[in-house]
């Protein structure tokens, strides 16, 4: 990717780039809690995840773009999400789905849960719940796809943290309205 | 096939095989409560597995107690025992019988004798055990943190533990259900 990382990419290319990246995250799963069942539901065949694009059970972190932590982080087990996370290639994306991933949740005055995942990585979207719904895993699966679609690839795979604010998107209402 | 043995007898039973090395034999909701001493805990153990009369097979739970805590009740006009505690729950499915060990210990420098020669299972109770209140399994092969990381300091169920998060910003809510709104 020598190339991207010095050029500015015409707008086209980027452009195509990036909506071909979004329509296909491997999806590094790292269920912990109860929140990993929602997540299993929205892999499965009523929510279907892979409809958004998003491809489920890579055969290992190594070959997965988007991360997403599902429960309640503990502090024995950050250290091997951490792993986890450090073996991903770059561009990586990580989701922190559900209360405990995102601040510690009910456990915000436990001797033993890391009260957050973005202590020791830094998250792109947090999906709020406890535990989130399987569709409101799909709406940050959205969220994100936004979010890279608006990147600059160049520095994203540099590697480089660049605070691209995600753009405002209007909720949907219920389906059919009420 | 099982023989449902009811609440008195299995005291009774219980009762006349270790009766010289328990100090106190009861019946909690059907289930037999007895207090042992630790040095005889395993001896007790044993006998309860063994004897023909009660085969107390199944080993269901190990755990402990800090009892420093405990409010004296009024009615009660005996000692209570404010250290900490063993409770071992043993389960006989031949006869359908309870019973739990209670252990007393003091409240510090715990040490009991590991039962993890009559029943193995006791392995991964006595490290957590060991973690949470500090209480040490004499006889143990392996007594290392089950659950918390290896440098973690301090044993999180006592009482004298101190949650940092808690000292910064109080339990919001009701400790007691009388505290409770609706007064439930």
């Amino acid at each position: 990717m020598a190339v991207m990382e010095k050029v500015r990419l015409p707008k086209p290319a980027s452009w195509l780039l990036n909506w071909s990246r979004k329509y296909s995250l491997w999806m590094m799963q790292f269920g912990l809690a109860c929140c990993g069942i929602e997540m299993g539901a929205a892999i499965g065949s009523k929510f279907d995840i892979i409809r958004f694009g998003v491809i489920p059970f890579p055969a290992s972190p190594r070959q997965s773009d988007l991360l997403v932590v599902a429960g309640t982080v503990t502090d024995k087990m950050a250290a091997p999400l951490k792993r986890v996370y450090e073996q991903m290639p770059e561009p990586k994306y990580v989701i922190s789905m559900g209360s405990c991933a995102n601040c510690g949740g009910p456990y915000w005055d436990s001797y033993s849960v890391t009260k957050g995942v973005d202590q020791i990585m830094p998250v792109d979207v947090y999906v709020p719940g406890c535990p989130p719904r399987p569709e409101a895993l799909l709406q940050g699966i959205i969220r994100l796809q936004q979010k890279i679609s608006n990147e600059d690839i160049a520095a994203k795979w540099k590697g480089h943290e660049q605070g691209i604010p995600i753009p405002h998107i209007p909720e949907p209402g219920l389906a059919g309205g009420i | 096939m099982p023989v449902r043995v009811s609440p008195e007898e299995s005291v009774d039973r219980v009762r006349s095989i270790v009766a010289d090395l328990s100090s106190d034999i009861s019946s909690n909701f059907g289930d037999v409560v007895l207090t042992v001493h630790p040095e005889n805990l395993v001896e007790v153990v044993r006998m309860l597995r063994d004897h023909e009369d009660l085969r107390f097979h199944f080993f269901t739970f190990l755990s402990g107690v800090d009892r420093s805590a405990v409010e004296k009740s009024d009615d009660e006009s005996d000692e209570v025992h404010r250290g900490l505690e063993v409770l071992v729950h043993l389960y006989s499915p031949e006869y359908v019988m309870h019973v739990t060990i209670h252990v007393p210990l003091p409240l510090e420098g715990a040490v009991c004798p590991s039962i993890t020669d009559v029943f193995a299972g006791a392995l991964w109770h006595e490290r957590e055990t060991w973690e949470m209140f500090g209480i040490a399994f004499k006889g143990h092969p392996r007594l290392v943190n089950l659950y918390l990381p290896e440098d973690f300091e301090g044993n999180p169920l006592l009482k004298s533990f101190k949650l940092p998060s808690r000292v910064i910003k109080p339990w919001p809510g009701a400790k007691d259900p009388e505290e409770a709104a609706g007064g439930r």
